[in-house]
């Protein structure tokens, strides 16, 4: 029932609302609605937090090698697709993952020996990925370095049994060049967001999602539960995403759109999504703990749990700024009780 | 008479050459090089004269199902919008399979939300609350995926699809009124669309060039069933989205395809000057986006190349409203 109800709530939005929370808290009567594949809980996972105040190439090349070795990513001869957020350009804001710093990890992994580097994005509200490409300034980075790109919204498709039931998908129909890659870079951007709360590396996995299947916004995805669908799709992706968190200007407010820039001045890196997930928030000063997604994510996929998250670099409290939240999500807060 | 500025004929050629190179085999053709051939590409590449017409006809009715829903068949089935595209765009489509096609798009409608919502968001609405998303719920459109929300494009196309092939049955034009009648509730404050949501938790969002284009363009399909009490709503709402299509199209992040739709908006509703402004900004922009194309990026594909292979050639998608 409160299934049903959280999809009639996110249907009647139009793009779909938060959770409350709590309601996905399985029982202990009934299994959990996770595949054992899709359990990645190390014990302990690896968080690099670096300090980056600006959108250098040289320094930012210099900052991402740093965090690429301290976190042990190895991409010699493979093939690495960069999945950054481009959901939407607007030139008054800070929405996307700033092109230069998508560019300077190209030439990094490029240099640490991957076979290939992609760029690949299935943008959510815009079919015109011509103008996000030109508009935003990535296809000027991209072709500077000649880095391919990849239109994930019209890319070859495979339907792949989903590795968990948050959502009643069942299957999902994934980016062939997704599936085919040996390492994916989920790189978002360090913001709040209106329905879920926070969008960062599992969020962003929205944009693998075919738009020619799951439609503009990815509507199908609303119906089923955004919070459902983002731990489905992120239980079903064929190997955990390493992640990169554009944290340099990030947002707050009324994210992920409209809300307003923020210089947090930061990095952040690691192999395991939920635990750089869970270290983002708390850098935005927010408790992932109450954002549903993540905390369900804590119990199979990765840790959240702070005690579980080698941290290194910055500390948390050395670059942590408070982003406002928009009222509906005052209770994210740390002071909220 | 409007004079229609010339575009480089070179770009003539090298978007037909563009298309000519995901033209596939069996007559279908994909978006991009080395994708599948799909119904919309393959759609617009026989409308724009870009591929082999009778192959490519072929290929599109050979993907229609027996209900009357065209459907790739390597994806999910409960994927519809391109069956709109068809029937709109498509030329020399047999009648029983238009008039399929059309009940089938009838039947398949985007979900309303259920009833204890809708009046709940009523009551919000007439206590003056702001609402999550704020629109009316009793409208229908169509929608990307079977059992999800109506959003604008895909009602734009259902809209031309039946008013294209409203003389096979009356019936289809009941389903042009409610699809522009979702198309007017839609409009943003700054007379534009985006792809369907007006104002959220408060704020009011932004439209895009390409969806404003899109719904002036299905606007023009309610005319020819509208009264004059109803012609005049369609005007106003036409000029209003004109005028939004008129800022957005000066902005210098403007591109092919927002520039190729708008083109077209502006010629159906006789906004002479301003289609001429247009095309002359795509003009300026091709050769680049065709050079990037060729470099593989996604700038032109099919659509947006046979669109803009349309403004060249003058061809507006419809006829001018009278």
């Amino acid at each position: 029932m409160k299934r049903r109800r959280f999809a009639q709530l996110a249907a009647s939005t139009g793009i779909g609302l938060g959770l409350a929370g709590g309601w996905m808290r399985w029982g202990p009567k009934g299994p959990p609605p996770w595949h054992p594949a899709a359990v990645r809980q190390a014990r302990r996972s690896r968080v690099l937090i670096a300090r980056c105040t600006d959108y250098d190439a040289v320094r930012l090349e210099a900052c991402v090698r740093d965090g690429l070795e301290a976190c042990g990513l190895d991409v010699s001869g493979r093939r690495v697709v960069i999945k950054p957020n481009f959901v939407e350009f607007d030139p008054r804001g800070v929405i996307n993952t700033h092109p230069v710093l998508v560019a300077a990890t190209t030439q990094v992994l490029r240099r640490l020996g991957a076979r290939s580097v992609t760029v690949a994005e299935g943008p959510g509200h815009r079919r015109d990925n011509g103008y996000l490409l030109m508009a935003s300034g990535l296809l000027e980075a991209l072709r500077d370095i000649g880095a391919p790109y990849t239109d994930l919204n019209r890319d070859r498709v495979r339907e792949v049994v989903a590795r968990a039931s948050f959502s009643p998908l069942g299957t999902l129909w994934l980016p062939e060049t997704i599936l085919d890659a040996d390492v994916v870079i989920s790189m978002p951007k360090l913001k709040t967001h209106h329905w879920a709360g926070v969008t960062l590396s599992m969020k962003n996995l929205f944009g693998i999602m075919p738009g020619a299947v799951y439609g503009w916004p990815k509507n199908v995805l609303h119906w089923a539960g955004i919070e459902q669908s983002i731990l489905d799709i992120s239980a079903t992706m064929p190997r955990a995403p390493f992640t990169i968190v554009d944290g340099i200007v990030g947002m707050e407010g009324n994210g992920p759109i409209q809300g307003t820039a923020v210089a947090a001045g930061v990095l952040l890196f690691g192999a395991d999504p939920v635990a750089v997930d869970a270290t983002a928030t708390r850098v935005m000063g927010l408790l992932p703990e109450r954002i549903p997604h993540i905390a369900e994510a804590g119990r199979f996929h990765g840790n959240s749990d702070g005690d579980r998250i080698e941290q290194i670099g910055e500390t948390i409290e050395s670059v942590q700024r408070n982003f406002a939240v928009l009222p509906r999500h005052a209770q994210l807060r740390r002071s909220s009780t | 008479v409007i004079q229609i500025p010339r575009l480089h004929t070179d770009s003539a050629t090298a978007l037909q050459r563009l298309i000519g190179r995901r033209v596939h085999v069996d007559g279908g053709v994909s978006t991009q090089a080395h994708a599948h051939a799909d119904l919309e590409s393959t759609a617009w590449a026989i409308l724009a004269e870009a591929a082999d017409a009778p192959g490519a006809n072929g290929w599109i009715r050979a993907q229609l199902d027996v209900g009357g829903n065209w459907t790739e068949r390597r994806g999910p089935a409960w994927v519809v919008w391109q069956t709109g595209v068809v029937l709109a765009i498509t030329p020399s489509l047999p009648r029983e399979a238009a008039r399929a096609g059309c009940h089938w798009l009838l039947s398949h409608r985007g979900r309303r939300l259920p009833l204890r919502l809708r009046l709940s968001r009523r009551i919000d609405r007439w206590r003056a609350r702001g609402g999550a998303v704020e629109m009316n719920d009793e409208l229908v459109g169509w929608s990307w995926a079977d059992g999800t929300s109506a959003w604008v494009e895909p009602t734009a196309m259902a809209a031309l699809a039946l008013a294209r092939h409203a003389p096979i049955d009356i019936a289809f034009q009941r389903g042009v009124r409610d699809a522009v009648a979702l198309l007017i509730d839609r409009q943003a404050p700054d007379g534009g669309w985006n792809y369907g949501n007006v104002r959220v938790l408060d704020y009011d969002l932004d439209s895009f060039l390409d969806t404003t284009g899109w719904a002036v363009i299905g606007l023009s399909a309610g005319w020819e069933g509208a009264d004059i009490a109803e012609r005049r709503r369609l005007v106003d709402v036409a000029r209003r989205g004109l005028g939004a299509l008129a800022t957005m199209s000066r902005s210098d992040r403007s591109a092919p395809l927002g520039l190729a739709v708008a083109w077209h908006a502006c010629m159906i509703w006789g906004a002479a000057d301003d289609a001429a402004r247009v095309a002359e900004r795509l003009r300026s922009l091709l050769p680049a986006a065709i050079d990037a194309t060729n470099d593989g990026y996604p700038i032109l594909d099919t659509r947006t190349a046979a669109l803009a292979l349309l403004v060249i050639h003058g061809r507006p998608l419809r006829e001018p409203v009278q």
